[in-house]
């Protein structure tokens, strides 16, 4: 028998190795994909969704501003009433019991509620503002004087009813010193701003938030300085009935927030250092203390708490300890601060362009010691220790550490 | 004709052009982690002609053609080569968060799939339940149990439990729990023309931002997004000890609309200029990896076949040793 060429059994066997292959792989990956992958089963029901709790107070509270809201001052009135009679002790459901009762034109018993309001918290600023409102519709001018009075002194100068209350005072105390407002054509045009606030307090609050646009039940101070512009502009009863009427739900909704909130205060909007440069300078004799810092830092968020408790210790008449946040969002820096409650002083600076371009920082945090020229005199990079318990000592050993001042 | 033809197949299957071809291989690959050139179609061309010199090689190497484990290798090599590349035509990758309590939502799918994919993930359904992680001290997560529900056709659910390692299958789909995975406040917005809708709005990831747990929001009909912040008001995890993923109690909806700021616990509406928005409650959401199935478990048996044919020619040089022909004699390489 012929022995069949080389070549000839060489591609035979080729062959036969390359459909082995195939048949290897084939069944390799036939097994593979046979295998078992995942696992247990079990018949059950879809999952109901949460349902959400809320407390008996926060119910009554918010039947209150609802039924405010809706220029219900009645039962804004009985809700404000129960939820104080579950909860005494929150100032705030006076408060909004005292704008209830000036809503429903019961100046006294209004007054009653905005002065057990103070009884709890003589900083419930806004309980001044409505005993201002309440006394002088009672007839009790100076009363009605004071209690303006401190609002003002008490209250933010950004606060938008700062204008009215100052107004409010002007014309009282020409009032009662015998001289009567001189009526302008601004005050032709627009009662005089004290009326407004009386008004407001008395007036169908509700009405002219909803002509305004809804503010409704979040209706917040900021917002309430919008509706004051726009009162101004184009006044009419109505709206400048309503600007209480705001208040009061503002006020209601401060208290809701005060009454949930751990007593941690919400901070102001962040001021813009872009806006203010200068800010950051401190008077003759003081030391600013400046610390960049921002939110995504760890180090920077690890170094907080010791800053706190260190700006507190420090002598305010010589040291002044600000934060410079250089979070690219201003608002949800200021809830950090508010979630971390962070005490002390902050501005914001948006990705650290004025930090970077003034005292050229660039890595985070950093803190600064700056002079009443505004020249860095030191500077400490990183994170440190900062004893409340030392603090002056560590100023001074920072100050003396040799650093040169550097040029503004 | 014929007699250049088969030099330019020997040439295109010599042993040079293949170092040749896997030294620019690795350049190019190399490249790629750090310039944008891997996502290029260009990109195929080395491997093309790494294919055509393997094919041009089996057909002309005499030390190829003289040993059969040494062929079989290579051709394995050939079938792993063109079942990547019929992998690629046909993957699927996506990822997608699902809240707690909702449906999977096809069109929420972020994926990216090969030319030749047929995408059929609307055919998917499934109800994402409930989910338990741990965390050993240090913040290192650790198991994950993602609680799954499918819907039967007597009405009923299955319920199934996935992982980062336990898929579940669906079809051609295997979905892995990941990482990321965060808290999604449940809103109901009631527009001004009065259309209701309820849905979740997904946080940042948590604890990974644990600090920020805010973003902006655009409301349904909306032109204008909202800013959201979630407050919690105490921590839900101390990172030096070990802990549970659990939805933190007594949370509040932060909405930021310009110069507006609005705190709402749950439960509590805001009006929102003419239209209005309820906090329902806090749920968490699930963020998956979706896997189209792939040819993995081909590539892998013409990878072990590979192997073991490797195996055998290594063997059969212990064994036969210096009785094997020399490379390149039929092409006088």
């Amino acid at each position: 028998m012929a022995l069949e060429p080389a070549p000839r059994r060489r591609r035979r066997s080729h062959l036969i190795a390359a459909a082995l292959v195939l048949v290897v792989i084939v069944a390799a990956g036939v097994v593979l994909e046979k295998m078992p992958g995942s696992g247990p089963t079990v018949a059950t029901a879809p999952q109901q969704s949460a349902s959400s709790g809320v407390t008996p107070f926060g119910q009554a509270f918010a039947k209150g501003i609802e039924a405010m809201r809706l220029g219900d001052a009645h039962t804004a009135a009985r809700a404000f009433d129960e939820a104080r009679a579950i909860n005494p002790h929150i100032p705030e459901a006076h408060v909004n019991l005292g704008f209830a009762f000036l809503a429903m034109q019961r100046p006294r018993e209004a007054a009653t509620a905005f002065d057990r309001a103070l009884s709890i918290d003589a900083k419930q600023i806004n309980a001044y503002y409505g005993l201002g409102a309440a006394l002088d519709a009672s007839g009790d001018r100076k009363g009605a004087i004071g209690a303006m009075r401190t609002f003002v002194h008490l209250s933010d100068k950004k606060d938008p009813f700062q204008r009215k209350a100052m107004s409010a005072l002007w014309e009282w105390e020409a009032a009662e010193n015998g001289a009567t407002p001189q009526q302008g054509e601004a005050d032709a045009k627009s009662k005089p701003e004290a009326a407004a606030a009386k008004d407001a307090a008395a007036g169908e609050t509700t009405a002219s938030i909803e002509q305004q646009g809804g503010a409704g039940t979040g209706a917040k101070p900021e917002a309430v300085a919008t509706k004051d512009t726009a009162a101004a502009e184009a006044p009419a009863p109505s709206e400048q009935k309503g600007e209480a009427g705001a208040k009061a739900e503002s006020t209601a909704v401060a208290m809701l927030d005060t009454a949930r909130r751990n007593n941690a205060p919400v901070p102001p909007p962040l001021p813009a250092i872009a806006d203010m440069p200068d800010a950051l300078t401190p008077p003759e004799g003081v030391i600013s203390i400046v610390n960049v810092w921002a939110s995504w830092c760890g180090p920077c968020r690890a170094e907080l708490p010791s800053l706190q408790a260190f700006a507190a210790a420090l002598d305010p008449s010589r040291y002044r300890l600000v934060g410079l946040n250089v979070d690219r969002d201003r608002d949800f820096a200021r809830e950090f601060i508010r979630d971390t409650a962070v005490s002390f002083g902050n501005f914001w600076d948006g990705r650290g362009v004025f930090a970077k371009a003034r005292f050229q920082v660039e890595a985070y945090p950093q803190t600064l010691f700056l002079d009443s020229s505004g020249a860095v005199i030191a500077r400490v990079s990183g994170t440190r220790e900062w004893p409340a318990d030392a603090a002056e000592a560590t100023v001074a050993e920072i100050l003396a550490s040799g650093q040169k001042k550097e040029p503004k | 004709m014929i007699e250049t033809f088969r030099r330019v197949l020997r040439r295109l299957g010599s042993v040079e052009t293949t170092s040749v071809l896997i030294v620019l291989c690795a350049v190019i690959a190399l490249l790629g982690i750090f310039l944008p050139i891997r996502t290029s179609n260009w990109m195929v061309l080395p491997f093309a002609l790494l294919m055509a010199n393997l094919l041009a090689a089996l057909a002309t190497n005499a030390r190829l053609k003289s040993q059969s484990m040494l062929f079989a290798f290579h051709a394995a090599l050939v079938a792993v080569i063109v079942l990547v590349g019929l992998d690629r035509l046909h993957a699927m990758h996506g990822r997608v968060e699902v809240a707690e309590g909702s449906m999977f939502d096809a069109s929420a799918v972020a994926a990216e799939h090969g030319l030749l994919h047929d995408l059929r993930l609307g055919e998917v359904r499934f109800l994402q339940g409930p989910f338990e992680i741990t965390y050993a001290p240090g913040m290192k997560r650790r198991e994950t149990e993602s609680v799954i529900r499918i819907p039967e056709q007597n009405g009923g659910w299955r319920e199934v439990r996935v992982g980062d390692h336990t898929p579940l299958i669906f079809g051609d789909y295997r979905f892995y729990t990941t990482h990321n995975k965060g808290f999604a406040p449940i809103v109901t917005y009631v527009s001004a023309s009065g259309d209701s809708r309820t849905g979740a709005i997904h946080m940042p990831s948590y604890p990974m931002n644990e600090n920020k747990q805010g973003l902006a929001w655009t409301p349904p009909g909306a032109t204008k997004p909202l800013k959201v912040w979630l407050h919690i008001p105490e921590p839900v995890f101390d990172e030096a000890k070990a802990w549970k993923f659990v939805k933190p109690t007594n949370t509040r909806l932060v909405l930021i609309d310009g110069d507006e700021r609005h705190e709402l616990s749950v439960g509590e509406v805001v009006s929102l200029g003419s239209a209005q928005l309820r906090y329902d409650g806090l749920r968490s959401w699930m963020g998956y990896t979706i896997v189209g199935q792939s040819m993995i478990h081909w590539i892998a048996a013409a990878s072990l076949m590979a192997c073991l044919a490797l195996l055998g020619h290594v063997l059969s040089v212990l064994i036969y040793g210096s009785r094997i022909p020399a490379a390149g004699a039929e092409h006088g390489g």
